[in-house]
């Protein structure tokens, strides 16, 4: 009985990751501080991995097998990067102490990253460096057996997604400074790639994207109604990575419409949107101005599935 | 009187039949073979599928001896269960990953003769990037010309192995772990 459980795709890629990124968030939060929080978004993601793949193993041969090491990477990246920052900037506000406060964590946050003079400026730049030299090096370790052969197509994917993909990221780091939009921005591009990959013929990749996007519901509910756990400081690193890899597996080795991976990329200038729309003008209304900002960001992502689903004929995957 | 007797022999060498020598080389005829595989599929059936493109050698004396060897390769790309999206689903990251992975090889370590025209050969299979032993358990069907007189000789094989070992994991709880593979090779004397 408990083997068939396991076995439910739903289980596997929607229930599992929820529930354990939702009690990873508030154990973490406990434990470690509200700015750590975010990373059990990964390991909502890690669990669904295991489920679906069994554990990691390690060296890993295949490119299925390098998605656990890069998520695990990309977080201890993540937590490291914040460990060091926090210990060497005793002069920046105590982020932890307001972040009870609700929604004025990611005010706090934000001022963190952006406090003046130069060695947060320094430490902000060599934040950004490590987390797009591991993008780059993540993605060449996936890719490497195609540009090995020379394959010509793998170059090009590499190139569209080191753009597109640096583009999301600071799209990501920039939209965490504002509350909530960047998990509701991954939440409804993961849940967009999830279809788009099951049109490229690879159930696994859907059903990842599926976790993906659970793990983040379940750091949502726990941020509901009010905001206690920013996302900022280390959710691009930790949640926005492990989103691009899963993209370039499917870029690299699915049959995904290109166009498609390339249109859910919009779901990220959600916020940017939101920010020139008078309809989210002051005084906020937390259901309605989520609820919106969700539809704003499902637009292009709904385009992209559209995309995706055109060309494929009507029948399942079998 | 020599030169005659001379000629005579030669030509009687030359018409009696050629045992096979030490070693004959045989390519895989790839219209007369077959590369078969089944797996569980929920429990209902067993779902059958095919290679289509491989290529090969084998070498033996005439019997299935300690110097035969054999030498496989499999484009995974051609992999067939007459169902296009789910030959689709087999060549993506969840299965074979061909993009990665375009082929599988198996190459003969050991031939161990079992009985009359029985062999098992072992050897290494290359599949999804791991390389592990596996033992095939082949009969000899039949060694000789073929009726436009090319040397040509026939085998049967079948093995068992679980794709888990191979690194191919996904789906165990409905799609079996274990996969049957069936061989139905001819080979031509080069």
């Amino acid at each position: 009985m408990g083997d068939r459980l396991i076995d439910d795709p739903l289980v596997q890629s929607a229930a599992i990751p929820l529930a354990v990124a939702l009690i990873a968030v508030l154990c973490m939060a406990r434990v470690a501080g509200p700015r750590v929080a975010v990373a059990g978004i990964p390991l909502g993601l890690l669990a669904g991995l295991v489920a679906i793949h069994g554990w990691p193993s390690w060296p890993p041969v295949g490119s299925t097998q390098k998605l656990p090491w890069l998520v695990i990477g990309a977080t201890a990246l993540g937590v490291a990067a914040l460990a060091l920052g926090l210990r060497r900037s005793r002069a920046l506000p105590n982020a932890e102490g307001s972040n009870a406060k609700g929604s004025s964590a990611e005010g706090s946050s934000a001022a963190g990253s952006r406090a003046p003079g130069s060695r947060a400026g320094g430490r902000s730049a060599s934040s950004a460096i490590a987390v797009a030299s591991a993008f780059v090096a993540g993605t060449v370790w996936l890719a490497w057996p195609l540009l090995r052969s020379g394959r010509t197509d793998a170059f090009v994917a590499l190139a569209v997604l080191w753009l597109l993909g640096g583009g999301i990221l600071l799209l990501l780091a920039r939209s965490g400074e504002r509350g909530i939009e960047a998990p509701m921005m991954l939440l409804v591009a993961a849940g967009g790639a999830a279809p788009i990959a099951l049109s490229g013929a690879s159930a696994s990749l859907a059903q990842l994207a599926g976790a993906l996007a659970a793990a983040v519901g379940g750091f949502l509910l726990c941020n509901w109604p009010a905001l206690r756990h920013p996302f900022a400081a280390l959710g691009p690193c930790a949640v926005g990575l492990p989103f691009l890899y899963l993209i370039a597996m499917m870029a690299l080795y699915t049959d995904a419409d290109p166009l498609a991976l390339v249109l859910v990329a919009g779901a990220f200038l959600g916020s940017e949107a939101a920010r020139r729309l008078p309809f989210f003008a002051e005084p906020p209304r937390p259901l309605v101005d989520r609820l919106s900002f969700l539809g704003i960001c499902a637009i292009p992502v709904g385009l992209a599935v559209w995309v995706a689903w055109l060309g494929e004929s009507a029948e399942p995957l079998y | 009187m020599n030169a005659i007797f001379g000629r005579t022999l030669l030509c009687l060498m030359l018409l009696a039949p050629v045992p096979a020598s030490a070693a004959d080389t045989y390519v895989i005829d790839e219209d007369h073979t077959a590369i078969l595989f089944a797996v569980d599929h929920l429990g209902f059936s067993r779902t059958f599928g095919r290679f289509q493109d491989f290529s090969g050698t084998f070498s033996f004396d005439g019997s299935l001896g300690p110097t035969a060897k054999v030498e496989l390769v499999i484009k995974t790309e051609s992999v067939f269960t007459d169902a296009s999206r789910r030959d689709q689903h087999l060549r993506s990251p969840d299965f074979f990953n061909v993009a990665e992975f375009p082929e599988m090889k198996f190459a003969s370590t050991k031939v161990t003769p079992n009985g009359e025209k029985g062999a098992t050969i072992t050897g290494d299979l290359t599949l999804h990037g791991v390389t592990k032993p596996v033992s095939i358990e082949v009969t000899l069907n039949k060694v000789g010309p073929n009726p436009r007189g090319v040397e040509t000789a026939g085998f049967s094989g079948k093995t068992t192995l679980k794709r888990s070992d191979f690194g191919m994991t996904y789906g165990q709880g409905g799609i079996g772990d274990e996969i049957e593979i069936w061989l139905e090779v001819e080979g031509q004397k080069q």
